[in-house]
Parts: structure tokens; C-alpha cells; sequence
């Protein structure tokens, strides 16, 4: 530990620790573009500038050790001189362009030109200009208001470990950009997005669709995989219009795939289940409650309910499972409950310094496999066709639970053939699917953004899922569901509500 | 004082490039005797000479070469500089094309004092003959065994390279120059770390400038006393000037250290071109503050210079005359430097884009009032905050030009056009 001193404040700090660092865990603040917690420092923005005692330059903060004896200055007119000159620097080519800029609201730009900017302008030449780039499916370019602080080139060198982004051409005609136009392929390309502190690199996937501060932030977990990355959902008039990493540093650090932040696709999908049917007649929930409370009234006079087979998928929150096995056990009485999730994977937590995706997008793409497992106390299987075939014998009728089945049926005419041989199915499900295309009875349930609960990940840390907007229609949890059909009176049979 | 000639003296020999000669004329003598000493005692011997970089700095090499960690588990390196890139130098080329041998003799004793092992020779890209000489010169020297395994029986080790860079200026700045030796983009790294501790490929590095490390051999051979007698105190040795504009006699000249700046441009290269009136003189390459007429009764040394706020630099003399316009003087040179700004931090990239867009303005004619004290302002701005000493490099050359030719720029403003006429070609007319 060292002792040093900013502008009044004695600190005791680490010995490799950045003046940046130091100051900013106690509270000071030093403007900074270039310098981001988790990337290498570059230096280059010369934002951080602050005056050290006995060193006649002016010093970056990001780059200068901390040593005994220290003392920064961070308020002298020097460096308040200083920012004001890289400010004015950074924006003499910078285009005026905040009122149609997807950065706007979030721009550290914009919040330190009002911080530390001038409000004359004294350039009289004309601005550079670049042509836009496309950089294929995930982000758009914009070169005009780029402020060369790198921070992308090293998130996808560094981080990622994939060099496809680097500087061309010199001077004030540096380039950011993939030399000949090619898309970006990392599965790490949204994270840009955010590294980056102005408008250059925005999201294709969130452009123009609503300012971030008039929307709802709810911190949340991504579905994508058995990961179980801290997210925060955003929200803007009951639609998930984007997600953004949350920092944690046992799972996700502070980035996330592209991969699962696309699941918020499924959420205001057209092919989402919204209300009930019996026999492929739209019916209220409630009746379509009666009608499978019916059947497997039926199952329990005819003494086949031991045969009554339950399937949940691990997509399900711990609640839902939990609800799922006592209304097979108790509601139904049968012990023929199947789960649908993906294998163990042994690579739970590899070396940071491998390339990002080895570390960090996992193959099971259930988000609870692991919460499924505990809850349930049984093993899952890949697909829905491996399940049904791993299970001869007599089936007197399959009532199948699950988020977004479609994606995870498998062999769909394996299941049609094992189907075909059921008296009744009944699915649950948020997205329509082949599937449910079969079954006597479809209901809906909310999505992942829609319920609260908990998913276990697979280092079997249980993290709390929120929910985010409304569902559709008449989706609910299977907590809900599994309650209402608990309640429905057998005598109504029939009459509905 | 003897003018004696030290680096240039075997220039005008026949065949001053091959080993042979340079053999008869006594050379690698210096690296035998280093091999019979310990590396401290080489590095002693230099820090005796007053031996200061060549490249523009001026900073001591024995000094630098002390900086080295002794002990250190990574292997160092030596890197030459040889990316003669500042406008007016052209001296090393010269060293490189005709006396080849001297430098990779220099390098040799100074990869002995560091202890390293390689060295890496980063040639700008443009000097084709430069490149083909030095790899003639470091066959022979290792065919010779003066390079190699086992130099001279002693169990030294030398290996050298000749790395052509791809014509940069800023890989004359020593880290740039050791992220393009790596096979990066040429950009300066932020210091610290030093080269000295963490430079190429990680290892302890030490960059020298070509005739720096030209002299080296001659200061083992006659004694730091010989070297130090040739100019004056803490700036020993002679020095080659380039000079170049309107002189009667521009060439490459050696000249003992501190020659008056006066003597070298009517005695050495016979007065202005014309018999015309001297304007102004940069006295060490583009990137030194400019002097006015009254100012060249000054000793052309590192410290002489410093005293009168302008630099010796790579002793590169560029001479203007009356007839030159310094308004286009310093708008061309701002076009250099922001052509040649690597692009990586922010006062570099912008400010000196910026004063370059403010001056060619000024003197096509639409010059304001207010660009003058913007112009000061902007270099005020970008001094000292960059990364590297490129952006010093453009501001304090433009600040010069502003302050002492004020009334030439204001008048371009005045009179909204160039007041020495039209632009026709070339810097004469």
C-alpha cells in the first residue's frame, strides 16, 4: 500500500493501481473517454490529463502508477484548461447530430461537453466526413463521430480475442472499420455497441426505437443459455425493446453474447401462444382450465392417471417447476414427469485469457438445467423426440410444459408418430409450435420477460429473473396456471365460466 | 581548433562501403578493444564522451544505455534508428550508403554494452540503396566474423537485421518505431514504461540514432578526452549538418559542435543564394523553432540553442530567404505534420489538422483577424498533452513562425492574399 493524496483527500492505495482507478473508487471525478475498467489503457483520449506534483507535464490519470508520496492535482486551471482544449478538440469534427443520434442520453460526449465543454465553437473549416459502414447484422458505423479512443478495436482484440476491427489510414483520416467492408462475425459484436462512448457503433437491433431515458430498466437475467447472464432489460411502453450486460464478475464480468440478447426476439414475436383453445377453437382460459381439469378428471375414474405422463422444460423458473411436480404428484398422481433440458456441460468456468466464447457462451441453451435437475430430482434429455422415445410403455395422455418448445422438439415426425398414439395432449406453452399445433388443448404462458422467479445456473448459483412487461393475451406463469387448475371445481365440468 | 573529420571522412574513398577498406582504415579496432573490456567499462568510456543523441533529442547515450536492467530474465535489444525522416536531415543516409561499416561497428559495441544479443537497423522504407548497402556490409561483418556466434573467439554474440520500415514519420519516434519493428501499426506507446525496461517484443530496448552510434567506435579508439576537446562543454564531438534552401553551397557538412550557425551559412556553404537577404533559418530539422535574421550569431550546439528557445534537433539547417513567403513556409510544414500524425490521440489528430486548415486559409486569402491568436492558442493546446513529441514537433515550429513573423502574417490577413504574389512551384520563384 502507497499514500497519496488527491486535491484534499489522503488515500491509501494499491501499488498497481492507476491514478484513474484510485481516484475513481473514492469517489473523484476524473473525465476519461478511452479508459474502460476491463480493457487495456491506450492512453489516447488525453481526457484524464491532471498535474502531478513535481512532473513539469501534465500526466494521464489511466496511464501513470500510483507511487508513495503522490500528490494529483485535478482541479488546478491547467487542467481544467486542458480538458476544456481535448473537449474542443473532440468535437471541432464531431457532427451536430445529437438530435438524430441513437447515443443520445447515453453519450459520454454529450455529458461532458456540457461538463467540461465551451459553448463557443471557434472552428471555421469545414467538418470531416466519412461514408457510413455497414458491419453487417448487428451494427452500423458511423465514422463522423467517432472519437479514435480504440476502445473497440481492444474490447474484440483484447476481450474477445478476435482482431477483426482495426485503424486505417493516419491522422484525422483514421478509420475505425474492417479494412475491406466485411461483416463483423464476433458473437460479441453488440457489446461495441456499448464499449463505445459516443454514437459510432450503434445497436441495428435497438436504433431509433425509443430514447433511453423514457424507458423502463429492470435488472433482470438473460435466457439465452445456462450461463445465466446478469441482463438489464429495457423497457419502453410494455414493450423489451434491448438488453444490456449487468456487471457481475462470477459470471458474466460486464459483457454478454449476441446470441442472448436476441432472445428478446421471442418476446413480441408474432408466433407467440396468447390465448387458449380446445380442439383448435379459441376458448377463454378458464374453460380451457375446465376442459384439462375434465381430462384428467376422466383419467382418475378411469385409473390411468398413474399413466398421465408431464413434461416441464428447463426454461421454466424453479417456482414453475416446483409447482409443476406437486401437481403431477399430488394434483394427477402420477410419477411419469420428463424434463426437457439440455446436457451437463463440463466447461462450467474455463481460464479468462481464452477467447471469449470458449469461457463464456455455453451449448445448453436452457437457462434453468441445473434449477430443473434439483427441482425435479430427475436428468433431462436434449430433445423432446429423445424423451418421448427413451419412455415406452402405455401413455394414457401427455400434458407438456414450456417456454419456447418449438425451438427444442427435435425429430418432429418422431413425435408426431409417438403422439398419434396418446389419447390427449395438452401443451403449455408462450410460442405456438408444431407441437402445439397437435394438441387437444394449447395454453399460454408468459415468457422469460414476463414472470418472476428464479433460474439456477449451471455453477448453481440461483439469480432472480424479473418480470419485465406484461404478458400477451391471457399468458400467465405455470405457477398461476398450475394454481387456477388446482381450484377449478370438478362439478363445473364442462360449464366453463 | 583542427576541423578534423570523424564520420565523414572516408566518404569520398573508393568503395567506402566495403569491409575490406574499411579494415585498412583501422576499422572494428573499436570493437575488438570493447570485447577486451566489460560492458560497464564500454558504457563507462561513452558516458565520459559527452556523447548526445544525434536523432534530436540530445539526450546522453552512455546515460541511456546505463538505463538497461542488469539483471532481467527477458532478452534486450538494440534498435538503430535509421527512419531519416525529418524534413532538411540527410545525414544518416549518407553514413548508411558510404560508410556502412561504421554504424554496424557502433551497433555491435553497443549491443556488447547493453548485452544484447540482436539488433534490428529500422531503415526508412524510401532508402533502397541505404538498405542494400548495410545488408552487403552485415554479410561481409559476419562473414568476417566481426557479427555472429563466438564474435572473435571472445563468446560474444551479435546478430543484426535490417528492418525496412514503409516511409512513416512517426516511426522515427523511438516506441513507434518499436511497434513497427514488431509488425504493428507504427504508433508511439504511452510512456512509462520506458524502452529501457519494457521496449521491443517486451525486452529491455535501447534505440540510438544512426550517427550516434557512428561515433561510438571513435570513442573507444581515441579516449572521450579527444571526443569532448572537439566542442564545447556537454556537447563533445562534431556534428553533420544537412543543410538545405538558399545557400550558395547546400551539402552535407561536419563540423565540430558549437560552430556559429552564421559561420557555417556564409564561410561553409558561401552565403545566400543571390547574394539575396536571409529571412529565417530552422536550425535542426522541421520540427525546431525557426530564427529570424538577427538570431544566427549562435553556437550550434544542443545547449546554445536550448538558451535562445530553439533546438539543434537532427541538424538538419533549412535557409530561407527574403524571397520566400513564411506564411506558405509554415502552412506547408503544418501540411506535414498533420499528414504524418499517426491518428491515435486526440490534441495531435485534431489540433494539427486544424492549424493546418487555419493556414492554408490564411495564406489563400480568407485569413481572419482572430486566426492568429487562435493559431497561438491552438499550439498551446496541443503542447505538452499528446502522447508523443510529434504534436510538440508542429506546434512550436508554428509558434515560432507566428510570434517572430507576425506582421508578415497579419499583413497576408490584411491584404487577403499572399503578399510575396502568386504561388507559382517549388519554395523559390
Amino acid at each position: 500500500m502507497v499514500k497519496i493524496r488527491i486535491d484534499d483527500m489522503e488515500i491509501q492505495a494499491g501499488e498497481d493501481q492507476t491514478v484513474l482507478q484510485v481516484a475513481l473508487a473514492h469517489g473523484i471525478q476524473i473525465p476519461h473517454f478511452c479508459f474502460h475498467p476491463r480493457l487495456k489503457v491506450a492512453g489516447n483520449c488525453r481526457m484524464c490529463l491532471v498535474e502531478i506534483e513535481k512532473m513539469p507535464k501534465l500526466q494521464i490519470a489511466c496511464g501513470t502508477n500510483v507511487r508513495e508520496g503522490m500528490v494529483v492535482l485535478t482541479q488546478t486551471e491547467r487542467v481544467k484548461k486542458a480538458r476544456q482544449a481535448v473537449m474542443e478538440f473532440l468535437l471541432i469534427n464531431h457532427p451536430l447530430d445529437c438530435p438524430v443520434c441513437d447515443q443520445c442520453g447515453e453519450c459520454r460526449l454529450q455529458d461532458y461537453s456540457f461538463e467540461y465543454g465551451k459553448v463557443e465553437c471557434r472552428y471555421r473549416e469545414s467538418r470531416r466526413t466519412f461514408p457510413r459502414m455497414d458491419l453487417g447484422e448487428t451494427l452500423v458505423r458511423d465514422m463522423n463521430r467517432c472519437i479514435h479512443c480504440t476502445r473497440c478495436i481492444r474490447f474484440l482484440r483484447d476481450v474477445a480475442g478476435q482482431e477483426e476491427l482495426g485503424l486505417a489510414e493516419r491522422g484525422g483520416h483514421t478509420e475505425v472499420g474492417t479494412y475491406v467492408e466485411m461483416a463483423l462475425e464476433s458473437p460479441f459484436s453488440l457489446n461495441l455497441a456499448e464499449v463505445c462512448p459516443v454514437g459510432a457503433l450503434t445497436s441495428k437491433l435497438f436504433r431509433f426505437k425509443a430514447r433511453p431515458w423514457m424507458m423502463d430498466r429492470t435488472p433482470t437475467l438473460c435466457p439465452g443459455c445456462s450461463r445465466g447472464c446478469n441482463a438489464t432489460a429495457w423497457a419502453y411502453r410494455g414493450k423489451l425493446l434491448r438488453f444490456t450486460p449487468r456487471e457481475n464478475e462470477a459470471v458474466n464480468r460486464c459483457w454478454m453474447c449476441d446470441f442472448g440478447r436476441r432472445c428478446l426476439d421471442r418476446v413480441h414475436a408474432d408466433d407467440r401462444l396468447t390465448w387458449a383453445s380446445v380442439r383448435g377453437q379459441r376458448v377463454t382460459r378458464s374453460q380451457a382450465i375446465a376442459a384439462l381439469s375434465a381430462l384428467l378428471e376422466e383419467a382418475r375414474r378411469a385409473g390411468t392417471a398413474g399413466e398421465v405422463w408431464v413434461i416441464a422444460s428447463a426454461s421454466l423458473t424453479n417456482e414453475e417447476l416446483e409447482a409443476v411436480s406437486r401437481l403431477a404428484r399430488e394434483g394427477i398422481g402420477t410419477a411419469r414427469v420428463g424434463l426437457l433440458a439440455g446436457q451437463p456441460d463440463e466447461r462450467a468456468f474455463g481460464p479468462l485469457d481464452t477467447p471469449l466464447s470458449e469461457w463464456f457462451i455455453r451449448k445448453d441453451k436452457f437457462p434453468n438445467s441445473r434449477g430443473a435437475r434439483d427441482t425435479l430430482g430427475i436428468e433431462g434429455q436434449e430433445t423432446l423426440s429423445a424423451l418421448l422415445a427413451a419412455r415406452p410403455g402405455s401413455c394414457a395422455g401427455l400434458l407438456v410444459f414450456g417456454e419456447d418448445l418449438g425451438a427444442r422438439l427435435g425429430d418432429l415426425a418422431a413425435v408426431r408418430a409417438r403422439i398419434g398414439s396418446v389419447p390427449w395432449l395438452v401443451v403449455a406453452d408462450s410460442q405456438r409450435s408444431p407441437l402445439s399445433a397437435l394438441a387437444q388443448i394449447e395454453l399460454p404462458l408468459s415468457g422469460f420477460a414476463e414472470k418472476s422467479g428464479t433460474y439456477t445456473n449451471e455453477a448453481g448459483m440461483a439469480q432472480k429473473l424479473a418480470a419485465v412487461v406484461p404478458a400477451p393475451g391471457e399468458g400467465q406463469s405455470v405457477v398461476s396456471l398450475v394454481s387456477e387448475l388446482t381450484r377449478a371445481p370438478r362439478d363445473l365440468e364442462g360449464k366453463g365460466d | 581548433m583542427a576541423e578534423e573529420k570523424v564520420l565523414s571522412a572516408r566518404f569520398l574513398k573508393k568503395d567506402s562501403h566495403r569491409l575490406q577498406g574499411y579494415v585498412k582504415d583501422g576499422g572494428y579496432e573499436g570493437w575488438k578493444k570493447a570485447l577486451s573490456l566489460t560492458p560497464e567499462q564500454v558504457i563507462e568510456r561513452v558516458k565520459a564522451a559527452s556523447l548526445r543523441g544525434r536523432g534530436g533529442a540530445g539526450f546522453p547515450a552512455g546515460m541511456k544505455w546505463s538505463f538497461v536492467p542488469k539483471t532481467v530474465n527477458k532478452p534486450k535489444y538494440l534498435c538503430v534508428n535509421a527512419d531519416e525522416g525529418e524534413p532538411g536531415t540527410f545525414k544518416d543516409r549518407y553514413i548508411m550508403e558510404l560508410d556502412p561499416h561504421a554504424l554496424i561497428e557502433g551497433a555491435a559495441i553497443a549491443c556488447f554494452a547493453i548485452g544484447a544479443a540482436v539488433a534490428y537497423i529500422y531503415v526508412r522504407g524510401e532508402f533502397k540503396k541505404s538498405i542494400a548497402r548495410l545488408e552487403q556490409a552485415i554479410a561481409e561483418a559476419r562473414e568476417a566474423g566481426f557479427l555472429g556466434m563466438n564474435i572473435l573467439g571472445s563468446g560474444v554474440s551479435v546478430e543484426m537485421w535490417v528492418h525496412p520500415g514503409a516511409g512513416a514519420y512517426i516511426c522515427g519516434e523511438e516506441t513507434a518505431l518499436i511497434e513497427s519493428n514488431e509488425g504493428h501499426r507504427g504508433m508511439p506507446r504511452i510512456k512509462p514504461p520506458f524502452p529501457a525496461v519494457v521496449g521491443l517484443f517486451g525486452g529491455p530496448t535501447v534505440v540510438n540514432n544512426v550517427e550516434t552510434l557512428s561515433y561510438v567506435p571513435h570513442i573507444l579508439n581515441r579516449g572521450a578526452e579527444w571526443f569532448n576537446a572537439m566542442g564545447p562543454e556537454k556537447n563533445g564531438g562534431t556534428k553533420l549538418f544537412g543543410v538545405s534552401g538558399h545557400v550558395k553551397r547546400p551539402g552535407l557538412y561536419e563540423l565540430p559542435m558549437g560552430t556559429r550557425l552564421s559561420s557555417i551559412l556564409y564561410d561553409t556553404c558561401g552565403g545566400i543564394r543571390k547574394d539575396r537577404k536571409l529571412k529565417a533559418v530552422i536550425p535542426g530539422g522541421s520540427s525546431t523553432p525557426v530564427l529570424t535574421a538577427d538570431e544566427i550569431d549562435v553556437a550550434m550546439d544542443f545547449d546554445s540553442l536550448a538558451k535562445i528557445g530553439s533546438m539543434l534537433g537532427s541538424g538538419g539547417i533549412i535557409v530561407l530567404d527574403e524571397t520566400t513567403c513564411v506564411v506558405r513556409a509554415a502552412a506547408r510544414l503544418a501540411h506535414f505534420y498533420a499528414h504524418e500524425s499517426c491518428g491515435q490521440c486526440t490534441p495531435c489528430r485534431e489540433g494539427v489538422a486544424w492549424v493546418s486548415r487555419v493556414l492554408e486559409r490564411i495564406e489563400g486569402g480568407k485569413g481572419r483577424e482572430e486566426d492568429l491568436p487562435l493559431l497561438l492558442s491552438i499550439c498551446d493546446n496541443i503542447q505538452g498533452h499528446t502522447i508523443c513529441p510529434l504534436g510538440d514537433a508542429c506546434a512550436m515550429p508554428i509558434r515560432a513562425f507566428v510570434q517572430k513573423f507576425r506582421a508578415e502574417f497579419e499583413a497576408h490577413v490584411r491584404e487577403a492574399c499572399c503578399t510575396m504574389g502568386p504561388y507559382v512551384t517549388g519554395w523559390g520563384r
